[in-house]
């Protein structure tokens, strides 16, 4: 079963983490301490306003601990992968009997997700430490754990591709900056973008950065079976668009690699 | 032929060829030193867009906090970060330089050693956070002699204070192992503070960002000065900033005495 | 003359972290560390006279690189005093470093990717020599180590052997009087170890360099060396002159012989080692016999064709020390 090995690389690497035990309490320390910013931040923006641009303070507050644990949970496989390629040390996974691309997603998966559970419990208790319980939490929790997982997904996406553009660029670095930004503004992931003007939301929504922060954040603040439909659409629709990108550029850089007598 | 050295012509000479040495190294690879810096100046300008556009839908201020002073805390902050990496481009490695025995590099020159070690490496994206700091100061301040004055000010301040707190944390690895992502966590920590308006943190936070993430008095406090100039409490915050500096000093010379020059690669804390 | 350097008592111990296995252990010790202490250097004396080649051998782990670390003042030690040319190394560091040189195999002085005259200058500044000073120094070390050829190359880009050269040329930028050399032909070849050698030996004998060798390399000790100092566990087991420690402290010779026909050897503390057709190669335990005695009762069965006698070779008197001091 060809889902096995990647299924095996992706447990192998979740384990991988337990051993990196301050990297995680520094990880989850700043989590809170983010959230201890933004509860600050908003709790002055909110006096006085029950509602902005539909948001109420309780979902804001639970938004931003969705977001925030997609983005602190991405672990930055495009650095080992435009290591290898600078290096070269990528010809030798040629001729070995698994995919190049697949491999290093399974594995940041892996990571990904051991990272992203701890958040997601901890965020749960500071939202509801901070400005009490979230309605219909658990009604969104399984089909929202869904959406998050693909939210992490395309980021791990990107960055394969981001990894692989090492063939073409001497440094891939500035772009991971400006996707992460791009999420960042873009994607929702300090504010809804329904706080943008209108012009600036219909550019936002549809990109893949909003699948990525924005969508599964507001299925669990404002769920409803039309916005789980929009969303695992549009992520799943990414999700393929990027690995078939990142596939084709592989083999470009395959036969680049081939040229060169790499 | 005794060639008679010239004795404590010392570490500033020292820091000055370093630069000009680190700047041409960089320049050498040209493509990846434009490609750096714009990306750095890129990468921060997407938080002017959020706190526009925040503003914008809240109308008026934060507690006392317009936009035009948080992008004030926006250009402090990248001026002082990215003085900070072009300077003392190593304060990011020091647990690593520590506990992979580098540091017997340094101990073997007749240098002091924590300015050598900090100031032996520039990080070259820094310049793009100076260029931004430089640009979004002009575009959203009063310019005028003194209100540039106390930014330049305040930017070396911010320069020493985040330099000296990586290097305070980072000193833990002489006693506890590799203190390398607490380290890491308190600069960003600081600079994450000092980029929201003060005004907004109140009670035992408010003495943590005064003293372990010294946030306030690199951010919330000069604000303060630069809108309403108060000789009391600029005096009064250039000695706090000193302070931490002799602390990140202090330890990381007390720590120099427990130094075991190992190979090791990481008995990660 | 004031010896070079002088050491008293010298003591230094470390606590290293015991590490267990599984990860209800490893949780545990990040709060309550288990810890063992280690006697790296205890209690050592010696003295090294200013113009000596001094070679500083022991089994890994033994205390060398301590021991240089404690002199050089990268490390405090724990008891004892260290005087290096009339200097404490731990208190004025600084002043110290002005007159010693270091060429630690393992820690590179030079910048990785850039070239090596670059680095050059950042060391004469390092060592505040003016620009002037520096560019002579080089001239002079460029011709000495003869790095011309290479001296604008990236360092990553040097061989093995080229990058020695350009190390011990850095360390000696700022004319030192002593230079500390930890296994400075470690994984070089033949031919570029003797040129190091050679080198080392020109250092000492043109300025009168005091030198301070560290080497599992025999050849290093035997060629270059006068005196030599065995370090294991920490104690200083050995203290003599190379050859004493050849001939006198491994009591042996190794006897090869060609014969033109058949024989035995009998004689009491000769033990044959090899032997093919007529040819053998004898060792032979000076405490028990003599040579002549050997080549007596040989000569008596037949003829000799072909002999040569030599002492141990250095490999196995190093061999023997680090042994013989295994058990104590």
């Amino acid at each position: 079963m060809i889902a096995r090995k990647y299924a095996t690389v992706f447990g192998i690497a979740s384990r991988d983490q337990l051993v990196y035990l301050p990297s995680f309490l520094a990880r989850n320390l700043f989590f809170v301490v983010v959230m201890f910013v933004f509860y600050s931040l908003w709790r002055a923006i909110f006096a006085g306003n029950a509602t902005i641009a539909g948001f109420t303070m309780v979902q804001m507050l639970w938004y931003l601990t969705f977001t925030e644990a997609i983005e602190l949970s991405q672990t930055r496989i495009f650095l080992p992968i435009s290591e290898e390629v600078k290096d070269g040390t990528i010809a030798y996974s040629l001729n070995r009997p698994y995919s190049y691309v697949l491999f290093w997603i399974s594995r940041g998966m892996g990571e990904n997700l051991v990272k992203v559970l701890p958040l997601l419990i901890e965020g749960f208790v500071l939202a509801l430490i901070m400005v009490g319980p979230l309605p219909g939490y658990f009604r969104a929790l399984p089909i929202g754990f869904v959406t998050i997982v693909l939210g992490i997904l395309i980021g791990t996406t990107l960055q394969a591709i981001i990894g692989l553009l090492a063939f073409w660029f001497e440094e891939v670095m500035p772009f991971w900056w400006i996707i992460q930004k791009l999420v960042f503004v873009i994607g929702g992931m300090f504010i809804p973008i329904d706080l943008y003007p209108e012009w600036l939301q219909r550019i936002a929504r549809y990109t893949p950065f909003a699948f990525a922060a924005y969508w599964p954040a507001t299925v669990f603040v404002n769920f409803s079976p039309e916005r789980v439909v929009t969303t695992l659409i549009g992520q799943v629709a990414y999700v393929a668009l990027f690995g078939l990108i990142a596939a084709v550029l592989f083999r470009a850089a395959v036969r680049k690699l081939h040229v060169q007598g790499g | 032929m005794t060639a008679k050295p010239r004795r404590g012509t010392g570490i500033l000479r020292l820091m000055g060829h370093y630069f000009r040495f680190n700047l041409s190294a960089n320049m050498a690879y040209k493509g990846s030193f434009i490609i750096q810096v714009f990306g750095m100046a890129l990468n921060n300008s997407a938080f002017i867009i959020f706190w526009y556009f925040l503003f914008q839908r809240i109308g008026g201020d934060i507690k006392g906090f317009d936009f035009n002073d948080v992008m004030f805390l926006w250009a402090l902050a990248a001026m002082g970060f990215g003085m900070s990496v072009v300077l003392f481009g190593n304060t990011p490695f020091i647990s690593r330089v520590i506990y992979s025995g580098e540091l017997d590099v340094y101990l073997l020159q007749p240098k002091p050693v924590l300015p050598n070690l900090l100031a032996s490496r520039m990080i070259v994206s820094g310049w793009g956070d100076i260029a931004y700091g430089l640009i979004l100061f002009s575009a959203t301040q009063p310019m005028s002699l003194q209100s540039w004055a106390l930014f330049l000010l305040f930017s070396v301040l911010m320069l020493l204070v985040l330099t000296a707190v990586r290097t305070l944390y980072h000193s833990l690895t002489f006693f506890f192992g590799n203190a390398e992502s607490f380290a890491q966590m308190a600069g960003e920590m600081t600079i994450t503070f000092m980029l929201y308006p003060g005004s907004i943190f109140k009670g035992a936070p408010m003495i943590v960002l005064h003293s372990l993430i010294p946030a306030a008095l690199v951010g919330y406090i000069p604000i303060r000065v630069f809108k309403e100039f108060d000789p009391v409490l600029m005096a009064v915050v250039v000695l706090a900033d000193l302070a931490v500096v002799a602390a990140a000093a202090g330890l990381f010379k007390l720590g120099l005495r427990r130094y075991e020059s190992g190979n090791r690669m990481a008995t990660r804390l | 003359m004031a010896p070079a350097v002088t050491v008293k008592g010298l003591s230094k111990h470390f606590r290293t972290k015991v590490k267990q296995a599984g990860v209800a252990a490893s949780v545990r010790g990040i709060f309550r560390p288990g810890y063992k202490e280690i006697d790296a250097v205890a209690g050592i004396d010696f003295q090294i006279e200013a113009g000596e080649i001094l070679a500083f051998i022991g089994p890994n782990g033994a205390g060398k690189s301590t021991t240089i670390k404690l002199i050089t003042g990268i490390l405090y030690p724990d008891a004892g005093e260290i005087d290096v040319l009339g200097l404490n190394p731990h208190r004025q560091r600084r002043e110290l470093a002005y007159r010693i040189g270091t060429v630690f195999g393992q820690k590179s002085q030079l910048w990785f990717h850039l070239p090596p005259i670059d680095s050059f200058h950042l060391l004469g500044t390092i060592y505040d020599l003016s620009r002037t000073q520096t560019q002579h120094r080089i001239d002079f070390l460029t011709e000495v180590f003869e790095l011309s050829e290479f001296m604008d190359q990236p360092v990553r880009k040097l061989s093995l052997g080229q990058r020695i050269r350009c190390e011990m040329a850095g360390s000696l930028i700022h004319e030192p009087e002593i230079l500390f050399l930890d296994e400075p032909s470690i994984g070089l070849d033949v031919v570029v170890k003797q040129r190091i050698r050679d080198l080392i030996k020109r250092i000492n004998e043109e300025r009168g360099v005091t030198i301070f060798l560290t080497s599992h390399d025999a050849g290093d000790i035997e060629k270059i060396c006068r005196r030599a100092m065995v370090i294991n566990h920490g104690a200083i087991v050995w203290d003599g002159t190379v050859n004493e420690m050849k001939y006198s402290l491994l009591n042996q010779r190794i006897l090869a012989v060609r014969m033109d026909g058949p024989a035995e050897v009998r004689t009491p503390g000769a033990r044959v080692l090899k032997r093919k057709d007529h040819s053998m190669k004898i060792q032979i335990d000076l405490d028990t016999t003599r040579t002549e005695t050997v080549i007596a009762e040989l000569m008596k069965q037949s003829s000799i064709e072909d002999i040569t006698i030599s002492a141990t070779p250095m490999e196995e008197v190093i061999t023997h020390i680090y042994e013989s001091e295994h058990g104590s």
